[in-house]
């Protein structure tokens, strides 16, 4: 190795001759021990890089920063473990909830409601005159004209049932214990054709059927206790309660 | 250096990486103010991006290239530096010169006048033992470049301290 070469490999820095493959640094070695110019210098160098890597390192640590670095770092991670907490809070209560939800719908039985029931039946009974009646049929879209022939001082209550499946508004007569209900059917609904006027006597029920006088388009089935449909007609008085 | 789930032990961390971590800071930046901050930004910076690493070995490299980062964003936005150029020094020793007597004051003064590049290079160079590889990987760039730089860092070490010491000789026998 010439002095150049061996220059250029001082330059590099001799820390670490480690670095130089096996062949450099034998050659390197072998001029530096004979060479009067090399040697000495690498020598040189060799004290000033020990007085540079001594000096480098002599730097005064604060004392507190070890344990103040430890407390960034378990405050770090009691953040991180805070997040976690309410992130998991979050999730496991939406669970809850939906599971809380599915359970209600499952098992959710309403307390009858006492009040309901009575305003209910309050609207529809008390005072059931034929106006109201007319205001309540036309309400509920029921283009069915009720029986013009009944006593509504006898009407008790009205209300829609279903009647082979079809909405029929019924009406409901009382002439002291005896009943009559009256079926509104509507050609709409029914082939009235098939429907004869007359009365049918049974043991204690009666059945008649009528057709409206001008409509007949619409008929009433009724449905009566007692030997005459006669009592829930015009004409015929309520008894006296 | 993990803990029992694969994790980071920051903890561990700490103990095993602070002091080297300081140095480092504190002769990167020159403060001592401003190497306590970058040492806990680091441990911070880390701690955030502990799903970056899985390898214990690999942490002090890479708690070293956070600090470098953090250190080279605060150069970015403070952009004070009076740096030296290094044109004039030859990557080839030429002369035996006298060997300079400076303490780390002067080292730290010599050493805020280089470049950023080449003062992180011969920093790392003299007391954390990275290897020249290891510095390439830090600073980004290829072996020969960082031999490059360390050579010519040395020189204006070498050349900066020397003036340093004959002229704080030439005060004190001025002041006899
Ligand atoms: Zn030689």
């Amino acid at each position: 190795m010439d002095c150049r070469t061996a220059q250029f490999f001082l330059a590099l820095g001799r820390l670490r001759e480690a670095e130089l493959d096996e062949a450099d640094a034998q050659a390197l070695a072998t001029h530096l021990a004979g060479c009067p110019v090399c040697g000495p210098q690498a020598e040189a160098e060799k004290a000033f890089d020990r007085q540079l890597a001594q000096v480098m390192q002599d730097v005064a640590i604060p004392k507190s920063l070890p344990h103040r670095l430890h407390e960034q770092v378990a405050r770090y991670r009691r953040r991180r473990w805070l997040a976690y907490a309410g992130m998991i809070t979050a999730a496991a209560a939406l669970l809850l909830g939906v599971w809380l939800g599915i359970q209600w719908r499952h098992h959710y039985r309403p307390v009858p409601d006492l009040d309901l029931l009575h305003d209910q039946v309050l609207v529809e009974v008390v005072n059931p005159r034929p106006e109201k009646l007319l205001e309540w049929l036309h309400r509920n879209d029921i283009d069915v004209p009720p029986p013009p022939q009944f006593n509504y001082a006898l009407l008790r209550h009205y209300y829609i049932t279903r009647f082979q499946g079809k909405p029929v508004p019924l009406l409901l007569f009382a002439h002291g214990n005896r009943q009559a209900r009256v079926y509104l059917l509507s050609d709409q609904h029914f082939d009235l054709n098939g429907l004869r006027a007359g009365q049918q006597q049974g043991s204690g029920v009666n059945l008649a059927v009528q057709f409206h006088p001008s409509d007949h388009h619409v008929a009433y089935v009724i449905v009566y206790e007692g030997d005459s449909l006669a009592d829930f007609l015009v004409g015929d008085e309520p008894p006296a309660t | 250096m993990t803990s029992p789930g694969g994790r980071l032990d920051f903890h561990q961390l700490v103990d095993d990486h602070y002091a080297a971590l300081y140095r480092y800071a504190y002769r990167l930046s020159g403060s001592t103010a401003d190497a306590e901050d970058l040492t806990q930004e680091t441990f911070y910076q880390a701690q955030c991006k502990a799903d970056q690493i899985r390898d214990p070995g690999a942490a002090k490299a890479w708690l070293f290239r956070i600090l470098r980062n953090a250190y080279l964003y605060r150069l970015r936005s403070e952009k004070q530096q009076r740096l030296v150029s290094l044109d004039g020094l030859g990557d080839m020793v030429t002369a035996i010169e006298p060997l300079p007597t400076f303490d780390s004051g002067q080292l730290q003064e010599a050493l805020n006048e280089l470049p950023e590049e080449f003062r992180t290079a011969v920093i790392l160079y003299y007391f954390e033992e990275f290897s020249y590889r290891d510095i390439a990987e830090q600073l980004g760039v290829p072996i020969g470049t960082v031999m490059s730089r360390l050579a010519r860092a040395k020189r204006f070490l070498r050349k900066r301290l020397s003036s340093a010491t004959s002229s704080h000789d030439r005060r004190t026998s001025d002041g006899l």
